[in-house]
């Protein structure tokens, strides 16, 4: 392709004009903003198009309006050109309206042809190129080459020749895309071994969803249970319910009939109590009207009230003593009478014995001593010569008696003392303790013996004495009783005593009755004191109960007052009996009430009290009377039962209430849904960050095998060409491009037997080689297509006199094969031109009015 | 003697279902009142149509996710229908397992639920026989083995199926059978549950599925309701009549905007909002599936214009299927990586399909980006 003519009507500051280009090399010169910039635009714009829009994203203008002319009123112009096959084509372009209009060389519009987009408009240009924009904009147009001699320049130069060999082309890396494919592969995906990339967030939050979602499927799942264990727990409540009202009513039923029993049985024994209390009643009014006649009865005998029966039996007593003694009484008067008769007859007979009245003593004195003498004397002493006789024989023998004894008891004791040894041990000491007492014993008796002997000589001489008185006084007593028998005209002493014993028996009789008398007499008086003592207690009872004392009719009010008193104490008797009855009573009735109490469970006291309860028990019993069949009521048996349900509706009771619980702390929302949509969410976004991932790898993946591809279809085409360029360019001294198993491009170098990296080159020579590597790049793109007008704008700026020179003779070789376009702002270079020049033309516009 | 019964049929109502999330947290809880609204709504049909009874054909709640509340709430509702039958067969989402609230709940008195076990019901002193062929299970790859009905040809007779029709699924199938076996049984009404979308197709067979009262998803466009039967019988000859009755609360809308060429985000949000302001989304839930090639200059925020675009609709959701503007043709000729990777992607995504192709596309546009900017920039 060639660019033949452009008439530029309004691009930015270029107005109304026009520009004829050569085949070869084309120079534009132009000071700064002389408007080169601009030129390359139109270009660019004619053949593509300019985007449209408001803003562009990084805020510049649009191009459309960037490029709008300041004072033209025409925004566009018309480009000619010819293709390789020599078709020439005009294309003319109004900006404003957005219009293009394509001509053949005869002048046809053929704009229709073209395939068109509402975005890029009529695509012409790609028809005709067979570039796109994109790739034309980056194949044709060379800016600066900016290798500056420094490393840094020499490191950019290796980057872009790599992407060359990479990618095809220089301004695509494939390496920097695959580090940003990586890159966001890390970022907006991640992977295994990364923990806090997407991917892994995602995924972790997506278990813990998927386990939230398990743990609230469970709790749903749970609350169903729980709800069925409910809905059971609640029939069960029910089903109890209805067996505890059940054995409720049971029991009330047995419980009445129990009732009716009880009452029936509580009404009869209260009846019974009520006839017991009733005959206590009765009872008691009977003795009450006893006693009150027992009182009346009494009242006139109150005077007997402090006797008893003592009393009677003291006045029986005395009644009987009384009659004894008055009759004892009587009969010693009596008695009396009786000797005073005697004596007085004894008197009178005595009244006869006058010797005797005359020397009564006398006599007696007299006799006694001759009758004595007679008798008794001889006797007397005879009794008192035998009695000491008698004595001193008693007292000889026991002096004998004792002497021996003593003796022999001398005699043992000496024995043991003087022979010891011949007593055996033991009884020696006994021995002679038994020696030594009786030898004492036996010698104080001996001498008390003597003694006795001696007192009994004495007495003997004493009777002695006495004997010889006594016979004369003998003497004297027989002549006075001689005298005295004569007197009592009596023969003999014998018929005197006999005549004195008849006197003496006479008046001694007389004396006796005299001693009766007195002695009944003494009696009787004794007697009748005691009489009189009994007569007085007699009486005194008598008085006390009012009765008449006299004596005539003591016996019949003693009777009187016997059987008064009697009466009198049977009747307290019978009062104090009947009182304890009625105390009795009275006790039982208590006793009675304290048991009714216990049957009716309240505090019963009176009878009306009793009636009442009475009462109250029937009108509850209300006339029921108990089932015919009556089972026995077994209080324990159902009130086990009772208990046992209650206990089970407890149970049941506690597990609805847990149950319930259980169920009010599940939440009945919609948390599982809930959960559930985040589980779908956060596995479709996981699915998207999975899809990403996968489409970042397959990118990289085609990525490499493109790159593969264009390594193994174009890196040797390009090291071919590069080879030839930098040949031409170097009067051979590079020849040999190649890459290296990093796909570094070296290069062969005459000064080296080993392939060299760009940046190990001069400045110059790596200039020339990216020269090279453009064109050789260029020359694949165009291969078996339109050959490329190449656009240099401003590239040799930071060349050296002799790089640009060198440069420059590059192009203009390469000029003999397609149209250049060198932009620039410095004559010196068109001067070098002017001085490489050699057959081919060199074309210069200066874009200055 | 002539024989009248009017009933609603109705099936699908999946209450307390999972909705997937469309961004807005209130989004899913507020479709499932929606659901409970629509099934007012059917009650209230049925009362102010005054019709014998109600048909749910399966799928009237998620065993899976419906709690004690939403069985409290749906007895109520069936309370409010007095002594009329609400006669239910068990779907593959609401199955007669062991813990079904069907099994388990105290529901009331009209609400006849037909099992495997006890299929049957007969109503209005024997003048309607009703038979059921639910599900007992979450799946059942082929018919239960259930009693033979028992059709008199004095009865009006309805068979309450919930599964597919004529479908030749060989895999994951819902009780499978054909309308034509179905057919054969004799029945004079046949109502059917399981496809959320209306089918009136089989309706010469007297079949029809009603699809869902309230649609769950994209896929289920169009009007959604409840059909009202009508059947007479006079001398074994039965004339049914079908009316459709719209009760849902909301619509699922889909639509594709081009937005290639777009200069702008503005220019995309005044699109946007114009395509939903002449459709009246106001309640509908609206997926916009941007497509076009859109410069890469331009950078979409996809939150920001539903944010712009939220009062619009009920709910929104931005399906971006743009792709940058590269002239893929042109590129493609480059005899550089760009072009080779270009064929070779080109080659790969008319070789795939679905998912793949999509991955494809999407690693396409990746390595460009990566390649012709040298970042990878995924917003």
């Amino acid at each position: 392709m060639k660019i033949n003519k452009m008439e530029i009507n309004g691009f930015g500051r270029l107005e109304n004009r026009s520009f004829v280009f050569g085949p070869g090399l084309n120079v534009i010169y132009g000071c700064n903003e002389s408007g080169k910039s601009t030129l390359l635009a139109f270009i660019k714009a004619m053949l593509f198009g300019l985007k449209g829009g408001r803003r562009s994203k990084e805020g510049f203008l649009p191009p459309a309006k960037q490029y709008k002319p300041w004072a033209a009123r025409m925004y566009g112009g018309t480009i000619e050109y010819e293709l390789d096959d020599g078709h020439r084509y005009s294309v003319n372009r109004n900006f404003e309206k957005n219009t293009l209009a394509v001509y053949d060389e005869h002048a046809n519009n053929i704009t229709g042809e073209f395939p068109a987009d509402k975005d890029e408009g009529v695509r012409f240009a790609e028809q005709h190129l067979g570039l796109s924009k994109n790739c034309f904009n980056r194949t044709v147009f060379i800016g600066q080459l900016q290798s500056v001699i420094d490393r840094e320049g020499k490191k950019v130069l290796s980057e872009r020749m790599t992407n060359i060999r990479q990618s095809g082309d220089e301004e695509v890396s494939y390496r920097k895309a695959v580090k940003a494919l990586k890159e966001a592969q890390l970022s907006y995906v991640g992977s295994e071994r990364s923990t806090t990339r997407p991917l892994n967030i995602i995924s972790s939050r997506l278990d813990e969803a998927i386990r939230e979602e398990q743990a609230a499927a469970k709790l749903h799942e749970d609350s169903i249970n729980i709800f069925i264990d409910l809905d059971r727990a609640k029939r069960e409540e029910i089903a109890l319910n209805k067996e505890l009202e059940a054995l409720l009513v049971e029991r009330k039923r047995l419980l009445d009939i129990a009732e009716i029993k009880n009452l029936q049985d509580t009404i009869k024994t209260l009846e019974e109590y009520i006839d017991k209390l009733n005959k206590i009643d009765l009872r008691k009014r009977e003795i009450k009207n006893e006693i009150t006649r027992i009182e009346r009865k009494i009242q006139p005998f109150q005077s007997y009230k402090n006797f008893s029966q003592a009393d009677i039996d003291s006045m029986v007593e005395d009644s009987a003593r009384f009659s004894y003694i008055d009759e004892d009484y009587r009969r010693l008067i009596h008695q009396r009478d009786e000797i005073e008769e005697k004596i007085k007859d004894d008197e009178d007979v005595l009244s006869e014995y006058d010797i005797f009245n005359e020397y009564g003593a006398e006599i007696d004195a007299v006799l006694d001593k001759i009758l004595n003498d007679e008798g008794g004397q001889a006797g007397m002493e005879q009794d008192g010569a035998e009695k000491i006789n008698r004595m001193k024989n008693r007292v000889e023998t026991r002096k004998r008696v004792t002497a021996i004894g003593a003796i022999l008891s001398f005699l043992l004791l000496l024995s043991t003392v003087l022979f010891p040894g011949y007593y055996h041990q033991n009884a020696y000491l006994p021995l002679l303790a038994i020696g030594i007492i009786v030898f004492a014993g036996m010698g104080a008796l001996f001498l008390y013996t003597l003694k006795k002997q001696k007192l009994l000589l004495e007495e003997d001489n004493a009777k002695n004495r006495e004997y010889e008185a006594i016979q004369a006084e003998r003497q004297e007593n027989r002549r006075i009783v001689n005298k005295w028998v004569k007197e009592a005209n009596v023969e003999t002493l014998q018929d005197f005593i006999r005549l004195k014993g008849l006197y003496e028996d006479k008046k001694l009789h007389l004396q006796n009755l005299r001693e009766n008398k007195e002695r009944l007499e003494e009696d009787g008086e004794k007697i009748q004191v005691q009489r009189n003592d009994v007569l007085k207690r007699i009486n005194k009872k008598l008085e006390t109960a009012g009765l008449n004392t006299e004596p005539g009719v003591l016996a019949e009010q003693i009777q009187i007052w016997k059987d008064n008193l009697k009466d009198y104490l049977e009747s307290v008797r019978l009062r104090e009996e009947l009182d304890n009855e009625n105390d009795l009573l009275l006790g039982k009735e208590e006793s009675l009430y304290r048991e009714i109490s216990l049957v009716c469970g309240e505090d019963i006291k009176t009878q009306r009290q009793l009636s009442k309860a009475v009462e109250i028990r029937k009108a509850k019993l209300d006339g029921r009377e108990p089932e015919a069949q009556v089972e026995e009521y077994n209080p324990s048996h159902i009130e086990e039962r009772i208990q046992t349900v209650n206990e089970q509706i407890r149970q049941n009771d506690l597990l609805i209430s847990r149950l319930s619980a259980m169920l009010e702390n599940i939440p009945d929302d919609e948390s599982l849904q809930r959960i559930h949509e985040k589980v779908l969410e956060l596995t479709e976004e996981k699915q998207k960050i999975l899809f990403l991932g996968e489409a970042i790898e397959t990118a990289v993946q085609v990525l490499s095998e493109a790159s593969l591809s264009i390594q193994r279809d174009y890196v040797p085409s390009l090291n071919r060409e590069i080879g030839d360029i930098l040949n031409t360019i170097t009067s051979g001294k590079y020849k040999q491009v190649n890459a290296d198993d990093s796909l570094y491009l070296n290069i062969l170098s005459p000064e080296s037997p080993e392939w060299v990296l760009p940046e190990q080159l001069s400045s110059g020579t790596a200039d020339q080689v990216y020269l090279a590597l453009r064109l050789a790049a260029i020359r694949l793109v165009e291969k078996n297509g339109e050959t490329m007008p190449l656009f240099f704008d401003e590239p040799f700026v930071q060349y050296d006199e002799e790089r640009t020179e060198n440069a420059l003779r590059l192009l203009l070789g390469e000029s003999h094969t397609r149209q250049i376009f060198l932009f620039t702002c410095k004559k010196r270079e068109i001067e070098l031109l002017i001085k490489l020049k050699t057959n081919e033309e060199i074309l210069t516009h200066c874009l200055h009015e | 003697m002539e024989q009248r019964v009017s009933f609603i049929h109705c099936a699908d109502i999946h209450l307390d279902a999972s909705f997937k999330g469309s961004g807005c947290e209130s989004f899913s809880s507020e479709r499932r009142k929606d659901l409970k609204k629509t099934f007012e709504i059917i009650i209230n049909t049925v009362i102010e149509k005054d019709a014998d009874f109600l048909l749910i054909s399966g799928d009237l709640y998620e065993h899976d996710y419906t709690a004690k509340s939403t069985v409290n709430w749906l007895n109520e509702q069936f309370s409010k229908l007095g002594d009329k039958p609400v006669v239910i067969v068990p779907g593959n989402h609401d199955p007669y397992v062991k813990n079904a609230w069907y099994r388990i709940y105290p529901w009331k008195e009209n609400v006849r639920i037909l099992t495997t076990a006890s299929p049957e019901y007969i109503y209005n002193a024997g003048n309607v026989y009703f038979y059921g062929i639910g599900f007992d299970t979450f799946r059942q790859e082929q018919l239960p083995d259930i009693k033979p009905p028992s059709i008199s040809a004095e009865k009006i007779n309805i068979c309450l199926f919930h599964g597919t029709l004529d479908m030749d699924f060989t895999e994951n199938p819902y009780n499978p059978s054909s309308s034509e076996e179905l057919h054969k049984l004799g029945f004079d009404y046949y109502a059917l549950g399981h496809f959320h979308g209306r089918n009136e197709s089989l309706i010469e067979k007297g079949m029809i599925y009603p699809g869902s009262p309230e649609p769950l998803g994209f896929d289920e466009k169009g009007e959604h309701g409840v059909y009202l039967v009508n059947i007479s019988k006079k001398n074994g000859e039965v004339e049914n009549q079908y009316c459709f009755i719209p009760v849902q609360q909301r619509k699922y809308l889909e639509y594709n905007l081009d937005a290639g060429g777009i200069q702008s985000e503005e220019d995309l949000l005044k699109r946007a909002a114009l395509l939903l302001e002449r459709s009246s989304t106001e309640r509908d839930i609206v997926k916009i599936n941007l497509s076009g090639r859109i410069s890469a200059d331009i950078n979409l925020d996809l939150t920001a214009l539903k944010q712009a675009l939220s009062d619009r609709c009920f709910s929104l959701s931005i399906n971006d299927c743009t792709y940058p503007d590269y002239v893929l043709e042109e590129l493609a000729k480059e005899k550089n990586i760009t072009g080779v990777f270009i064929n070779m992607m080109k080659e790969k995504i008319e070789n795939a399909c679905g998912d793949e192709k999509q991955m494809l596309e999407k690693a396409l546009y990746i390595g460009l980006e990566a390649l012709l900017t040298g970042k990878v920039d995924i917003s």
